[in-house]
Formats: structure tokens, sequence, C-alpha cells
């Protein structure tokens, strides 16, 4: 096979049954893209094994994909984009089928003290977040985005990001608080 | 009525994720409704991060390249395979009405035959000749036009 057909990226190449990155440039994405959009999965899901099934998933639908941007940050929001979707399906086809549309937090390799390591406070309290509130709060205060990015990962429309951020935040503030996890006093850290 | 936005909400955002506080951004947080809630579900987040699976994820980068290539394939493969479904169903349809009218305009002695079979109603086999031609020419029609706007349908596609 010609190295061009192995290689070549773009709209015409996804329709030809190529992919969008060539294998050195999809590695060099996925170290660096993996463990956070893994801990985003799992604090989504509350499942790792879940999450895992998700992230690999939505790594290949945006290899496939015609419409993946081109630059690094795009992609990056494009595949947290895929992967929020492909969470949301999961979360309705369980609500339809009548199971927990939160996952039990069991790991793959099970074992109550890898469950308590994996839960921690955060995991606690996401419990009674929407899954919306929990995209919400780890795309602002863990990756950091902006609320025009916020609003093209989750399809919502920018303006709606703040109340809504707000909501999710004033909510998740108070069950930590209710829960005896916020410190008393000054907010915790080093002074610079 | 609660306030729900501040001007020092993403320095404090920033401050409490990186937990590093500038001098004086502290004070405020802590006296800022907004900018403790901020604080607070930011530090919380922070801390959180040691709690995640630090573990290699179970596929490999390779792996999963190679799993989008096989699929994008077979998903190119698919694609490729569509007009000649297409045709073939179009073929079908026109077959069919031929293949109907054809059966209904044999000759009376071999309806006779198939009627004595129990293969062709009676009615077929002592007359109304021309209703069956009228009949078997129509479904031809039909058949023909099915297959004349499938072809249309592909062409346009193809251009498009």
């Amino acid at each position: 096979m010609p190295e061009d057909v192995l290689t070549a990226t773009g709209p015409r190449a996804a329709t030809e049954g190529r992919l969008s990155m060539d294998e050195s440039e999809f590695v060099r994405f996925y170290d660096a893209t993996v463990h956070p959009l893994r801990g985003y999965l799992t604090r989504l899901s509350g499942n790792l094994a879940l999450a895992d099934d998700l992230a690999q998933e939505a790594y290949c639908r945006m290899l496939a994909a015609a419409a993946a941007p081109a630059d690094s940050d795009g992609r990056r929001r494009y595949l947290f984009r895929v992967a929020t979707n492909l969470y949301r399906d999961h979360y309705r086809r369980a609500r339809r089928e009548g199971g927990p549309p939160r996952e039990s937090r069991e790991p793959v390799d099970g074992g109550v003290e890898r469950r308590l390591q994996l839960r921690g406070d955060v995991g606690v309290v996401f419990d009674v977040l929407t899954p919306r509130q929990r995209a919400l709060l780890w795309l602002a205060y863990v990756e950091g985005m902006q609320h025009r990015e916020m609003a093209e990962v989750l399809g919502l429309s920018r303006l709606s990001i703040r109340p809504l951020l707000f909501r999710a935040r004033h909510r998740m503030a108070r069950e930590l608080r209710a829960r005896g996890l916020a410190p008393e006093g000054a907010p915790a850290g080093r002074r610079s | 009525m609660m306030r729900w936005r501040c001007s020092r909400e993403s320095d404090t955002a920033r401050a409490a994720s990186a937990g590093d506080w500038p001098e004086g951004l502290r004070a405020h947080a802590a006296a800022c409704p907004v900018c403790r809630d901020v604080a607070l579900v930011a530090g919380a987040l922070r801390r959180d991060r040691r709690y995640l699976p630090a573990d290699p994820p179970p596929a490999a980068a390779g792996r999963i390249w190679w799993m989008a290539r096989i699929r994008a394939r077979r998903a190119a493969a698919e694609r490729a395979l569509r007009p000649i479904t297409v045709m073939e169903l179009a073929a079908l349809a026109a077959m069919a009405p031929v293949a109907a009218g054809a059966l209904a305009s044999v000759p009376p002695a071999a309806a006779a035959w198939l009627a004595e079979l129990r293969f062709v109603p009676a009615v077929t086999a002592v007359g109304g000749q021309a209703a069956v031609s009228a009949v078997t020419v129509a479904a031809s029609a039909a058949g023909l036009a099915i297959v004349l706007l499938a072809l249309a349908r592909l062409l346009t596609r193809a251009d498009g």
C-alpha cells in the first residue's frame, strides 16, 4: 500500500476510509489527553471500567470523523465533546432500561481499598449532582476551560454556562459543607 | 437576593486550582460568597486529582489507532457497496412485476394446465387476456420507472 494512503488526513481521507491523524501524531495526542479524559469520564460516570470503554470509543470516533479539527486545542475539545455525548447516550440508555444511571464505583480489579481509593470526597459529593453539573464543574475547575469552550464541549449556548455553573458550584459547595468537607475560615493553600 | 458573579471569580478559581494564592485574594475569597464557593469547589477538585487512576489505561494508543483504521475501512467499504445494493433492489423491484406479468400472460392451454395444478386462478385460464396484458404493461412500466428513479437518485448523489 502506498505511504500516502496510510498517512493522508482531512475530510477526504475520512470519507475514503482513512483517519484524521497519522499514527505518530495520534500517539502524541493520546499521551497528552488520555489521563485528563479518563479522569473526566471516571468522575462523570463513577466507574473506571466504563470510563476506559468510553474513552477508547471516543478516540476511535474522533479519528474517523471528517469534522475533527486540525489544531491541538480544537481536537482536545472535540474529544471531550464526543466523550460527553457517549456518556450521555449511555446514561439515557441506562435510565430507559431501568438500570442505575449512576454506575457502581467498583473498578474492574475490585477490592474495597481500591474502590475507596478512587472514590475520594469529590466522588461522594458528585453522586448527588446531575451529569451536566458534574461535567460543568470538572471542565471549569480541573480542565480550566473558558465558558465558550465548555459550551462547545457540552453543546450548550455560551450564555447559559454562567448560571448553570453557578448553580452546580453552589450545590456542590453546600454538599461539601453539609458533609464537613469544607475547611473553616480562609481558603486553604500556600501564600505567594 | 444572592449574588451570583464576582469580577475576581476567575482569579480565585485559578488560585484555588493551583493552590497558590496571591496576596489579598485569599482575604477576598473568604469574604465574598461567590469566591468562597469557587475556592471551596476548585480546591476540592484539586485535591481529588490524587484519587484518580494514575495507572496506564488498558488500551494502548497504537491499538486504538489500528482499531479505528479497521473500522474506517469497513465503513468505507460499506459506503462503496451501497450503490450496488440500491441497484440490486431496483432490479428486483423491476423484475417482480415483469415476472408476475409473464406468469399472468401464459398461453391458455398452459394456463388451463396450471389451473388444474391450482397454480393460477381459473379466471386467467378462461379469458380476460386483454385485461391481463394491460396489467402486465402497467406493471412493467412501474418497474421501469422505479429503475429510472433509482438511477437518477444515484447520479444526483454522485454529483453532489
